[in-house]
Parts: structure tokens; sequence; C-alpha cells
């Protein structure tokens, strides 16, 4: 409610900042914010591009036949077809929807389990705050790509359990950041002032302070989004993830690995399993870090002035 | 200081516990059916009918409470064992002692060359800003850094090993194999590298260290881009401070403002960053080590994981609390004894 | 620069040529050394060399030759009596002159010690139960020991020969006595390893978890190679046992390699760091033309897998049926009970297609699920079920007396993650119902194997794709598993359930008990008969065997019971690397060769 309107007045001031158009206007993130928002189109535009075979399932990845030898690409699969014959473009166009699914919804859950609990600790102090942050840093401890496997080998297959291990092994980060940063800002005046008035605990905490403390945590929710979606291909990569035939780019990259020694004497006959959906999952990233980046950089000293 | 280190060092069985205890109850909410998978396999499947299930959970113990078991593994660490894993075959404390090499030495020579290279090109970068030279090098390692270990991993062996042929994944060739389980072979290190050159035999070095060419790439890449980046803003930081301008003021040659005052303060982040990257390493590079095939602590973790070896999962989480807290711990030591204003509370 | 030179330039070099040692380069690894234990064909295939049993398989047969024991008990010979009971006793002269590796004379105690200790160890879920059966029971009793000491023992009049007295006779038992599960150890050794002493305690030694078994990870056998080191993950080393008291091998080295990466195999096959090397059949295309490849196939096999109901679903908590109600969301406990269900499923699914896909063509479809290169076995010509559209629906519109046809059903199939066939093989039984109407409607899904596994013990999979390994090559290895109500499939689809279980119960014991090829041939025909009439599984596949080696490899033979095994007895490599001939043998076998 009173947190629900502070993101909009955050986003809002985000908006209308330098910061954008410092963004806009560096070449690095600028190609960034570009390539996402090619990513965005193809994502919008995913049913057009790649009209569903199987009426309710348009993430299941269609397939002409269920041989293993992967077919270069031709005109009826521009980009070819990995093992099992599952077509590249649908895949990868797909995809896209599945990567921004993913990184949004993990994001989002994490960073919220995160505010919370950070926000509990930072607020109550003394014995609350330790008993949270040495949980924390058990979580922290956690061998993390181990932990995932754990609780995905124990929940099953399927996208929705690898988003669940992410976001289970995956707010530390935020709750430790917005408890860094109530810390500072409890003692600052107006909060002084405002407790002097007689404003309760909550309010103190939804009206005014986590409004100018959760500046920091959005932006490092921005920065992980696309390094989620790495790690839930990464997973997929280890056989982990999404089921066999989802439309999901680590899950494509990962039947190639065993036909990438080529055929008897042509060792780069299927270099389009590697290729096609390598060269998207780097640009995906590639995008994120950009934008990132910049944040990083105009964020630094200059950003001071409009918090 | 002192009071500073031994509270953090008591903390350290605090998060073991924590930790084991953690990954213990998310594996106990399976069944003892579904926990009895580290013991059966497909082969075994097909034999097994009637009584076989409950008197196989009978035999591993599985249906008894989830506190009794866990105080079972438990007390076997007090009395120095780990437990036994199924998926190495061997005691895990063991399997921990001979996976351990391996990972040791390709964290190693993943890490030493990438953090003097990374400090040299940010320092560069930093003082260089925005010129041509500053934005190539920012390219390359963004470029590097967005290329997940997977992709990497598979390009770089579709190249130089399915193309070109050298390069091999793995640890070791097929010929060394009589050569180094023979009696002749002493295991100093159990890095390949290293004892190959104590036993004199180069060959088995050079074999070791071309199967390590590739994985070392595809980490040092990533973690040089990391280094690189930490190093330029810190050193972008620094070079704005007021002392750096006095410096400057005061006539100081730029080359030494820039070796004798900067870089060095400069370097103190990166310290923090390079100390966790070389215990995250150390604790075993799942991905990396998989599509190499390279039989390090990270694929071990991996086949625990993925059958639910409970015991290796646990020993391996162990052993990773020890590395972090044990990193987290020498980082802030030293970055209090680098910076003064820094004081440890 | 440079040094990724110097580098590549020492990569490329691997060894010279050795015609005296033998690579393999195959995937998984071994599980145990213990004889009492070790089930799966990697172990085996150590043991297999490194200890020596009474009785051994021929190179290219199925049939025994004298392994431990100077000749093979037969009636003709004497050493072989059927009583009258019913009973069999088995003598076997026992050699002399045979040592073991650690340089202990292997004596007639040995192999009565042996046998008995690996009787009582009788591990869960291992092969002990077969031994068992020669005697009737399933395992280790509480009055094991006692019972033992009575059926197998040195013959009084003759120190030198072991006495088996077994509850029946049947071919198949000298068979079981080749395998791992029954090979001679040193009585010494093993004490000295921490197993049974011998005496009345034996239960501390039974049933032990696969690291306590006392040869769990060490070896001390008579066979012709001796193991020279072992890892699990990495593969084993076998040097040949020069003080062998039998026909030495040529090859003197053996170097086995695991390595999971079949790309990795490739390379070393073609780079000749292997000689052999295990390269699954979906990537032919690969492979096929390599120059220096020889690859042999077509071989007759006795793997096999089915599709294969469940007539009992476990029905609670268990989302796989949907609604539990024919009543098009749903199928009932009794689903497949209706012999019109059954044999739709049987008239729909693609076989050649599923052959075609995912064995490369390289597997027949079988009448029934005992192997056609087996006695007694139902050859290729009595097939009844073919892809056939229209009788699939004949037989759906029948099926429930018309519920099915009226309002179709959901249920859903799994398949462990990873196993492409299973996955396969639930997707075309999908496919192939989805194409006569939606309405017939399966839903595929993939679960991790601890899943897979509890769902198969609580009887909650509604079908199931299976595959069977065999342990002896006889038909009832075959029919006990699959048709026997209380047999290993039969246990998990419930076919007790069905009304003529009985009848193909009774059969499957008495033909098991027999050995007149005039009564057992009857017997397996009747059998087969009922089975396939009532449609009680869908025979899917029944393998053929390929094998990828260097030119240069001589002397090869296939043994069907083997596995895809190789014998290093027999076979060696050409002294200059030149081409090596296959086996004599191989002329009377069916096979194919191509080489480039």
């Amino acid at each position: 409610m009173k947190i629900v309107r502070a993101i909009p007045s955050a986003l809002k001031r985000f908006f209308q900042s330098r910061l954008l158009r410092k963004l806009l206007t560096t070449p690095t993130s600028a190609f960034g914010i570009f390539l996402l928002v090619v990513f965005a189109v193809i994502a919008i535009l995913a049913p057009v591009l790649c009209p569903p075979r199987y009426v309710g399932h348009p993430y299941m990845i269609p397939r002409d036949s269920f041989a293993y030898e992967p077919q270069p690409p031709s005109a009826a699969h521009p980009l070819g077809t990995t093992t099992g014959q599952y077509d590249l473009y649908y895949g990868i166009v797909w995809g896209t929807r599945t990567a921004f699914r993913v990184g949004f919804v993990v994001t989002f859950f994490a960073c919220l389990i995160g505010l919370v609990i950070g926000t509990v600790a930072a607020f109550y102090g003394r014995v609350v705050e330790e008993i949270i942050m040495r949980v924390v840093d058990i979580f922290m401890t956690m061998p993390f790509l181990v932990a995932a496997m754990v609780m995905v080998s124990i929940l099953g297959a399927g996208l929705d359990k690898v988003m669940i291990a992410l976001i289970a092994f995956g707010w530390m980060g935020y709750a430790r950041v917005i408890r860094g940063e109530i810390k500072q800002v409890k003692a600052l005046e107006y909060v002084t002032a405002a407790r002097a008035l007689g404003a309760g605990d909550l309010r103190l905490i939804l009206r005014h302070i986590l409004p100018n403390a959760i500046y920091p945590v959005f932006v490092m929710a921005t920065m992980n989004i696309g390094s989620m979606v790495l790690t839930a291909a990464a997973l997929s990569f280890l056989g982990l993830g999404a089921e066999p035939g989802y439309a999901d780019w680590g899950q494509l990259i990962s039947y190639a690995r065993n036909w990438m020694l080529g055929a008897a004497g042509n060792s780069s006959a299927y270099w389009y399993t590697v290729i096609f959906p390598g060269v998207t999952i780097v640009l995906f990233g590639l995008a994120w870090n950009l934008v990132g980046d910049g944040f990083r950089d105009i964020m630094d000293p200059r950003m001071q002035g409009s918090r | 200081m002192l009071s500073y280190i031994i509270r953090r060092l008591l903390l350290l069985p605090v998060v073991m516990l924590g930790v084991t205890l953690l990954i213990f109850a998310m594996v106990q909410m399976l069944g003892p059916y579904k926990r009895l998978a580290l013991y059966v396999d497909e082969n075994v499947l097909s034999h097994m009918r009637g009584d076989d299930w409950d008197e196989m959970v009978e035999l591993y113990g599985l249906n008894r409470p989830m506190l009794v078991q866990y105080w079972d593994w438990l007390a076997g660490v007090f009395q120095g064992t780990l437990g036994y894993s199924r998926t190495a075959q061997m005691p895990v404390l063991r399997a921990l002692g001979k996976y351990l090499p391996a990972t040791a030495e390709l964290a190693l020579l993943s890490i030493i060359p990438v953090v003097v290279l990374a400090i040299r090109l940010g320092v560069y970068s930093a003082v260089h800003q925005n010129q041509l030279g500053d934005q190539v090098t920012r390219v390359v390692a963004i470029t590097g850094w967005s290329i997940p270990t997977f992709v990497m991993g598979l390009t770089l062996l579709l190249i130089f090993y399915g193309m070109l042929g050298i390069f091999p994944p793995g640890r070791m060739s097929v010929w060394t194999i009589p050569l180094m389980r023979g009696g002749d072979f002493v295991h100093y290190t159990g890095m390949n590298t290293i004892d190959g050159l104590l036993n004199g035999n180069w060959r088995i070095t050079l074999d070791a260290l071309s199967h390590l060419v590739l994985p070392v790439i595809t980490l040092a890449y990533i973690s040089w881009a990391l280094i690189l980046r930490v190093m330029r803003s810190s050193m972008l930081e620094t070079l704005r401070q007021d002392y750096i301008t006095t410096a400057r003021a005061k006539g100081v040659k730029e080359r030494v403002v820039i070796k004798k005052h900067a870089k060095r303060n400069a370097m103190i982040p990166v310290v923090t960053l390079a100390g966790m990257t070389v215990a995250g390493l150390l604790g075993g590079v799942v991905i990396t080590e998989t599509i190499f095939n390279y039989p390090g602590l990270g694929r071990f973790a991996a086949n625990a994981a993925t059958q639910l070896d409970v015991s290796a999962v646990l020993g391996f989480a162990m052993f990773n609390a020890v590395l972090m807290v044990g990193a987290n711990l020498v980082v802030d030591v030293l970055y209090a004894l680098i910076d003064p204003r820094i004081r440890l509370e | 620069m440079l040094v990724v030179g110097v580098f590549a330039g020492l990569s490329l070099v691997g060894v010279a040529y050795d015609p005296e040692t033998f690579v393999n380069v195959t995937s998984s690894g071994y599980v145990t050394l213990d004889p009492c234990e070790a089930y799966d064909t990697a172990s085996g295939a150590i043991l297999d060399h490194v200890y020596e049993r009474l009785v051994e398989y021929v190179a290219d047969d199925v049939y025994v030759i004298p392994g431990i024991s100077t000749e093979v008990p037969t009636v003709e010979n004497g050493l072989l009596v059927i009583n009258e009971d019913g009973t069999a006793t088995f003598k076997f002269p026992i050699r002399q002159g045979v040592k073991f590796h650690d340089g202990a004379d292997l004596t007639p105690s040995d192999v009565v010690y042996s046998l008995k200790r690996n009787l009582l160890a009788d591990p869960l879920g291992g092969p002990q139960w077969m031994p068992w059966s020669i005697f009737n029971r399933g395992g280790a009793d509480d009055d094991a020991l006692e019972y033992l000491n009575q059926h197998i023992f040195i013959d009084p009049a003759d120190a030198n020969v072991v006495v088996i007295e077994a509850e029946f006779y049947a071919p198949f038992i000298l068979q079981i006595l080749a395998g791992s599960w029954c090979s001679i150890m040193d009585e010494d050794y093993v004490i000295a390893q921490g197993g049974w002493d011998g005496g009345e305690n034996w239960k501390d030694w039974n049933a032990l978890p696969e690291e306590d078994n006392a040869l769990y990870d060490n070896t001390n056998g008579s066979g012709s190679w001796i193991l020279d080191s072992a890892d699990s993950e990495l593969g084993f080393s076998l040097q040949r046992n020069e003080e062998y008291w039998g026909e030495k091998p040529i090859l003197k080295r053996v170097e086995v390699v695991y390595d999971n990466e079949w790309t990795n195999r490739r390379l070393m096959l073609e780079n000749g760091d292997a000689d052999v090397a295990y390269i699954p059949i979906n990537y032919k295309p690969q492979v096929e033309g390599t120059p220096g490849f020889r690859t042999v196939y077509n071989l007759p096999s006795i793997t096999n897998g089915a599709f294969q109901f469940t007539f009992e679903i476990a029905m609670e908590g268990n989302d796989r049926v949907g609604s539990g109600q024919l009543d098009g969301a749903g199928i009932p406990s009794d689903f497949w009970q209706d012999i019109h269900m059954r044999k739709a499923a049987a008239y729909i699914f693609p076989y050649d297609q599923f052959i075609e896909e995912v064995t490369f063509g390289e597997s027949i479809v079988p009448p029934t699920m005992i192997p056609t290169a087996l006695p007694y076995a139902w050859q290729e010509d009595k097939r009844v079920f073919f892809t056939d559209k229209e009788k699939a629906i004949e037989e759906l519109k029948l099926a429930w007396d018309g519920a099915v046809w009226e309002n179709g059903f959901f249920f859903e199939l799994n398949y462990n993650t990873g196993n492409d066939t299973r996955k396969t093989g639930c997707e075309m039984m999908r496919n192939a119902f989805f194409d006569i109407d939606y309405r017939f409607n399966i839903l595929v899904r993939g679960i991790p194997w601890p899943q897979y596994l509890e769902a198969n013990k609580a009887h909650a999979l509604c079908a199931l794709v299976i595959g069977w390994l065999p342990d002896y090559p006889d038909a009832d290895n075959y029919a006990n598993p699959y048709y026997y109500s209380d047999g290993y499939f039969a246990y998990r689809s419930v076919t007790s359930a069905l009304l003529f279980a009985d009848a193909v119960d009774e059969r499957i014991i008495a033909a098991s008990k027999s050995s007149d090829p005039a009564v057992r041939g009857p017997l397996y025909d009747e059998i087969q008969q009922i089975v396939t009439e009532n449609c009680v599984m869908i025979p899917l596949q029944q393998a053929t065997a390929r094998v990828w080696m260097r030119r240069w490899v001589a002397n090869y033979v296939y043994a069907v019971h083997q596995s895809g095994g190789w014998n290093y007895d027999v076979v060696y490599k050409t002294a200059d690397g030149s081409d090596g001939a296959l086996h004599p043998s191989m002329a009377n076998i069916r096979h194919t060769l191509e080489e480039w």
C-alpha cells in the first residue's frame, strides 16, 4: 500500500533524472538499451514471429520428427534444428520470453524477500538484527550452484522450480544493502524529527525511510536481472532447468555439447547448434551489463545530487 | 584486532552448523523412498520387488526422524569422519582431498596472471579515461564478462578441440595413466603440473598444462574482466581525491603520483575482490569443470547434488563454509592493515 | 603465443603404437569389486577377467566349458546325477596347481568357502538371488548356514571334488555358476580383509552396504589377468598373469578408461589413443566414414524393451490419473485391464518410427519378450501387432463398452530425465493417440530419478517403458522378470491382477524346473501364446549390437551374453598396425562389417 506507492515515486524520479539522459547519450550503455529494446520487441512479438504449434503450450518447441541428427539452416528451419529436431529459430524467439520472465520474476521476489528481511533487521536492531544477519551469513556461505542443484533435485524439473531455487538463494544481497542504507538513513535528522512528532514504527519505515533507501536496491536489482537469466541458463545447461523441448536458451545450447565435433571429415558440420543460441545468450548478457555498467559509471560521485 | 579475529572465527562453527542443517533439512523434505535414489540405480531397480524397498530403507536408516539422522552425521564429524560418499565411492574426506588439488591447480593458474594483468590495465584505463585505449579495454572486458562460462567453454572447445584437435578436455591424456599410477611417480602435491616437474617428467607437466589451457582461459577471462572493472573505477575515484590534487599541485611527477599515491590506495577493493575470487575458484567451478570434464571439487559437488549424496554435499558445504569465512576474514584483516582509516569493530 | 604453440605441438603427440597394450575407452564406472555384490556390467567386466569360476562361458557361445572345475558335470560323465525326487547332484573335480595372484594355492575348501560366503552375504538388490534360486530360496534365511553346509561341501569320498546339491535341475544352473557372482576367492585372503570367518556369526556380514563388504576395493583372483590399479571414476588397468595355469592371453596389458563425454571417446579412437571405444548409436552419423575405423554391427543381442501397462494404478494422491474416472479427464485404476484398451495401444504405436529414429534401424520389433536368438522363442513371423490405425480405432471403440471412445481419457506418462529412449517412447505413444483425436490426451513429463524411483515402488506410474539386461542367456531369465506375476516387472505392473496370471505362472515355474526340451518347448510356446493373445505388454524393440574399433584389432569375437563387453583373453592387436581379422567363429554369427 504505502510501499506500493513508494515504488512509483522512485520510478518517476528515475525517469526524470539525469541518469536516464546520461545513459542514453553514452555510446556503450545506449547500445545496451538498444539491444534490450530489440529483445523486448522479439519477446512481445513472439506469437507473431513463431505461431505456436501446440495449442496451449506455446513454449514447447515444435519438432518434425524425433531424429537425433541436427539439420543445418534451411527454408523450413531458418536457423537449423538441434538434436531431436527442435527448431532453433522458434526456440530462440520464445526463449526470449522465457528469459525475461525468469529475470523479472526471480529478481522481483528475491528483491522483495530481501527488502522485508533487511528492513526488519535494520529497524529493530540489536538482537533481532544480529540473528537475522547471521542467517544471511549462513545463506551467503552456501555454495550457490550446489544448493540450487540440491533444491531442484528435490523439487523436480521445470522452470518454475528453478526460479524457486534462484529466489531462495538470491535474496541475501538485497537484504544486506537495504540494511546498510536504512541504518545510514535512520541516523538522519528528519527521521529523528518525525519520531519526535510521534510517528509510529511502520509509518516511519514506509513513509520516510524506505523511499530514500530503496534506490541502490533498485539499481542492484536491475543489474541482477541479466545475471539471473544467465544462471538459469546455466542450470538448464546442466540438465536441471526446463523440461526437454521447452524454449529455453540454456537448454538449446546444452544439446550442442554432443555434436560440436562435427561429422567425420567435417568438424564444423553442426556449428549452428552452438553459435545461434550462444550468440543470443551473449548478447542478452551483454545488454544488461552495458546498461548496468553505465549505471555504475554515472552513479559514481556525480549521482549524489539527484538522490 | 585479535578479539575481532577470534569473534569472526567463532562464527565459523555457527555458520557450518546452519548451512549443513539447512541442506539436510532440504533433503529430508523428500520421503525415504525418494532418498533411496542414491543407492538404487536403473540396474538395481530392475531387480527389486516387494520387501526389498523397505529392507533397504531400514538398512540405510532413512526412515529415522530427521534430527536423529542429522545427529548421526554430526557425531561422525566430531569423530573425524564426514561419512561415505556413494558418488565418489570413497569416504567424503578422502574425496575432498582427492579433488582439491585439481581445483587448486585450476584456480591458481586462473587467478595469478589475471590479477597482475588486470591491475595494470585497470590503472592504464583509468589514467587514460575515455580515450581509445580505455574504450577498447572496457569493451573487451565487458564482452568477456557477458559471455556465460558454458557458452565460452563450449565455443572454445568447438574451435580448439573440435576443429583443431588440440587442448583436449579432461585432466590428463590416456598415455599418462600407466606412468602416473605406477609406483615410480610420487604425488607430492596432487597438482600434476608441479608433480611432473618434481618427478623430473616434464612431459607430464606439459600434458597437464595442455588440458588446463582452455578451462583456465575461460575462468581467467571472466575474473580478469571483473577485477579490471573494479580496479578502474577504484582508480578513478582515487584520482579525484584531494590528496592527489595536492600532490600534483606540489609538482610531483605524474608517473609518481599514479604509481606511488593513487595505485596503492586504489588497490584496496581489488584485494577484497581478488581474495573472494580465489575462494570462489577454490570452491570449485561447477560449470567449467562439467564442460571440460575436469575432475575437480565443483564437478564432484554437482554430481553429489544431483544424486542426493547427502554426506558428500554436506562435506562440501562445510569445506565451502570454511573457505568463505576464512577468505572473508583474511580480506577484512588485510583491508584494515592496508587502510588505516578502517577500524574493525 | 610461443607458449601456446609449444603446448599445441606437444598435445598432438600421443604415444607410439604398442601392440601389447589394449586401450578401451567406455562410459561410466564400476561399482564394486566384491563378487558377492557386483551386478553391473562394468564391475562384471573386471571380475570376469581377474577371478575364475567353476565353469566359464566359451568365448563365442552361451554354453559352458571347464574353469576351476576340470570337467563340466553332465549325465554322460556321471558328474551330474538327477535324483528321483527331482533334486540334482553336481560334482566338480577341482583343478590342481591353480594359484591366486598373491601366490596362495586354490583348494577345494576355497571353492566351498567362496560360494557359501557370497550366498550368505547376499547384499540387497544384488545378484545372489540367482545362486539361491538353485536351492529354491529367495535369499539367506535364518537357517542359511546349516542349509548350505548340507548342500555345498567337499565330497567325503574324494577330497578334490566339490559337491553341490541343487533342489532341481535346469540347464541354466551351470550358466549361473559361470557368473561373476560365483567367483572363487581365497578364504584366507577374504578373512584377512575382514570378511566372513566361516563361523556361526554369518549374519554380521549379511546385507551390508556396499562399502562395508570385504572385497569392495581390492581383488585377489586366480584369473589370467591381475588388477593393477583401479579408480571407479577414471578406469582400471589389467596386467597379464604370467603365472596363469592355462593359456595366457596374447595381450600384456589392458587399460580401460572411463570417460562419460562421448566426444572425448571418439577423439581418442580417432587419434589411436584408444583401440576400441563405446559410441552410442545416436552419434553414428558423426563417426561413419572415419578412416581407420571399423564397425561390426547387426550382431544378435538379447537386450530388449517394452511398453508395459500398470494394471492396478495407485490412485491416492496420484495426479497422473487425473480425475480417476473415465470421464475424459482421467482414467480409473484398472484402466488397462480391458483388453481392448491394451490392444488399441498396441495397434497405434508407431513401431517402425521408433526403431528408425531411436535405434537408427538397429533393432527389430520382437513378437514377445523372449529374445528371438534364444531357444524356444517365437520368431519374427509370429508377430501379431503392427501399426494399424483402423484396428486401433476399432479397439478403442470397444474399450470399456464405448466409454473410452465417447469421453476420451487423460493420463500422465513419466520418464526419468536423461533417458531419451523412455522419453521418445512415451512421446510417440502420446502423438499417436493425439493423431486420432485430442480427447485421447496423454501428458508426457520428465521427472528426476528419485521421484521416478518412488513412483515405481508405489505403482503410481500409469505405464512404463522398460528394458532388461539378462543375467544369464536362457528363456527363463526373461519369462520370469517380465511375465511371472511376482517377477520384477510384473510385480511393478501388478500383473497378478489379471485373470490369466495363474496360468502363466504355473507354466513359467514348470519350464524352469525341467531340462527336457520336449517339455520346455511346448510350455514356452503356451506362455508366449497367452501373453500375446492377452497383450500383456507391447514389445517395442530387441536391439542388435554394434561395436566400434580400430582396424588393427584382431580376433574380435562376439558372445551374446557379454552385453557388448570385450574378452581380453582372446582379442589382440596386430604387431605392426595392419588390419586384424575377426575371430573365425564370427563366420557363424550373424553380423555386418564396415571399415574405412
